[in-house]
């Protein structure tokens, strides 16, 4: 783990930049994504979640998850394609989850997902840090970050 | 409808009461930045939204709201309209008010009823008008005033006074708030203090709440709404939003065809001079006709403003309350705009109002512009 800007990210995770999910590969074809812990928390206090059906074919930008926050709601749009394998179902009934712990907080697993998928996500420590960096800085300008 | 009378528990931030700590609405707490998180739809937000918070929290009862005191729950947990109101510092908050008040449209302390409501809604409003310029309205609980309080109100620097009647009938009134198990408000002392502030803020400077959907018809809001024009007071609207656990909880929420007719019709009538007689109901009181020449309702459709947030102006006459997401959840159509309605937004407005259906020809405006209502709550006119 390290820590940028105040925010504990997993430089183990691979990261979509423009909607702040995480990728996790988890062997094989595999992978699981969250909401990363900036993208949690500018959307403010989670409050609903809707989850794709399993075994759906999903392409990237397609709307992963919708989610709804006291004044947001918005789609999560799928970082990487593949087929929906799994869906964290505690996050139905506890969605608060994903503000609390955002990087415990898987929402879907998708297999099928091809190498080159990962080829527009940031992996590694320094590319990180410099990105998140820059991501909180812009979130802070458009004032959805507390003081 | 019927509640277990039951004391609320001390809550977990106990003594941090008004007036040193205050409840702001969450959208105050984002514009304030004591929150992260952000609007679906951006948009320059600056109304500030304050109410008291005590221990025991407010002594009312009102069925349908969720502060009632026998609704279940502890005081810090239960949502007002529907959401979170963060728990702040009354100085911080201040800092805040200063440190953003370029983006500020209009101020808001809400009362609850409890003994010390009067003195520490005055002492938060000095604290307040002492340290910014921005407008501030006091949504006022009468139990707690008199003539004299409502006078130094407005000594402290108060614009606004707000009374929340909601009910727009007595009757209705006495069955959500007065005749419950720990009511005891009274319609005739409501309607006291809005003829004190009428009498002591002047014309266009009182507004009273009224709520769509606890079991009154179109014939009693409009009635109402007549009767404030008449008196050169405001009728704010609200739609009923239930509260989840409370004694309405269960309740549908008023529909979205009503809601939009009611906001049409009210805004024909205040501000497009339509006379009452021009609106027509069937034996339900819901209304069925408005006879007034279609070109005069399309405009009024186009224009927007019919469908914006009724609230308290901003210094420059804008609207400035504005309640983003108050009666509605971001997953719903808006009920009222925090911004002007436009395109695809007037076209589902005009969609759900189905107005072929419900304009019949009739005469034009009757009541001359300066007896109509300001625009939107003192807007300036185009």
């Amino acid at each position: 783990m390290i820590t940028v800007a105040g925010y504990v990210v997993d430089e183990g995770l691979a990261y979509d930049p423009e909607h702040n999910l995480w990728v996790q590969r988890r062997g094989g074809d595999v992978v699981r994504i969250g909401y990363d812990p900036l993208g949690a928390e500018t959307a403010g206090d989670i409050v609903a979640i809707s989850l794709p059906p399993v075994g759906q074919a999903i392409d990237r930008g397609a709307p992963l998850a919708t989610i709804e926050a006291a004044k947001f709601v918005g789609p999560l749009p799928a970082p990487v394609s593949g087929f929906i394998n799994g869906v964290n179902e505690s996050l139905a009934l506890n969605p608060g989850l994903i503000n609390t712990d955002p990087l415990g907080s898987w929402i879907a697993e998708l297999d099928g997902v091809n190498e080159d998928a990962f080829l527009h996500l940031v992996a590694g420590a320094e590319a990180i840090r410099s990105w998140f960096a820059e991501a909180v800085e812009r979130f802070r300008v458009q004032g959805v970050i507390a003081e | 409808m019927s509640a277990t009378t039951v004391e609320l528990p001390l809550t977990t931030t106990l003594g941090r009461q008004s007036p040193d700590w205050v409840r702001i609405s969450y959208a105050s707490a984002l514009a304030l930045r004591f929150r992260s998180g952000r609007f679906t739809q951006p948009f320059d937000f600056g109304g500030i939204n304050l109410l008291l918070s005590y221990d025991r929290g407010c002594l009312s009862d009102c069925g349908y709201c969720g502060l009632a005191r026998n609704r279940p729950g502890g005081y810090e947990e239960k949502s007002f309209i529907r959401v979170d109101w963060p728990l702040v510092e009354t100085d911080e908050l201040v800092r805040r008010l200063v440190r953003h008040e370029d983006k500020l449209t209009r101020l808001c302390i809400s009362m609850v009823t409890h003994g010390r409501a009067y003195p520490d809604t005055l002492d938060i409003a000095g604290r307040i008008t002492s340290s910014v310029a921005t407008p501030l309205s006091l949504l006022v609980a009468p139990p707690t005033l008199n003539e004299a309080r409502l006078r130094a109100f407005r000594d402290a620097g108060a614009d606004m006074i707000g009374i929340g009647l909601d009910a727009v009938t007595e009757d209705l009134f006495r069955a959500l708030r007065s005749d419950v198990p720990k009511g005891g408000l009274k319609w005739s002392q409501y309607w006291q203090i809005v003829d004190a502030a009428r009498a002591i803020f002047g014309a266009w400077k009182v507004n009273c709440h009224t709520l769509v959907g606890l079991g009154e018809n179109d014939a009693d809001l409009m009635g109402i709404f007549a009767r404030l024009l008449d008196r050169q007071i405001f009728a704010y609207l609200f739609c009923f939003n239930p509260e989840p656990d409370s004694r309405m909880g269960d309740l549908p929420k008023t529909s979205l065809q009503r809601w939009r007719r009611i906001q049409l019709a009210k805004f024909l009538l205040e501000e497009r001079g339509v006379a009452a007689e021009q609106f027509r109901y069937d034996d339900t009181g819901a209304l069925v006709r408005i006879h007034a020449p279609r070109e005069l309702v399309d405009e009024a459709v186009t224009d927007g403003h019919a469908f914006m947030t009724n609230g308290c102006p901003s210094s420059g006459g804008e609207p400035g309350c504005t309640r983003p997401m108050g009666s509605w959840r971001p997953t719903e159509a808006p009920r009222d705009f925090p911004w002007r309605p436009a395109g695809a937004e007037l076209d589902q407005i005009r969609a759900v109002l189905n107005l072929d259906g419900l304009v019949r020809p009739g005469p034009g405006p009757s009541r001359p512009p300066e007896l109509c209502a300001p625009p939107a709550a003192g807007r300036v006119p185009e």
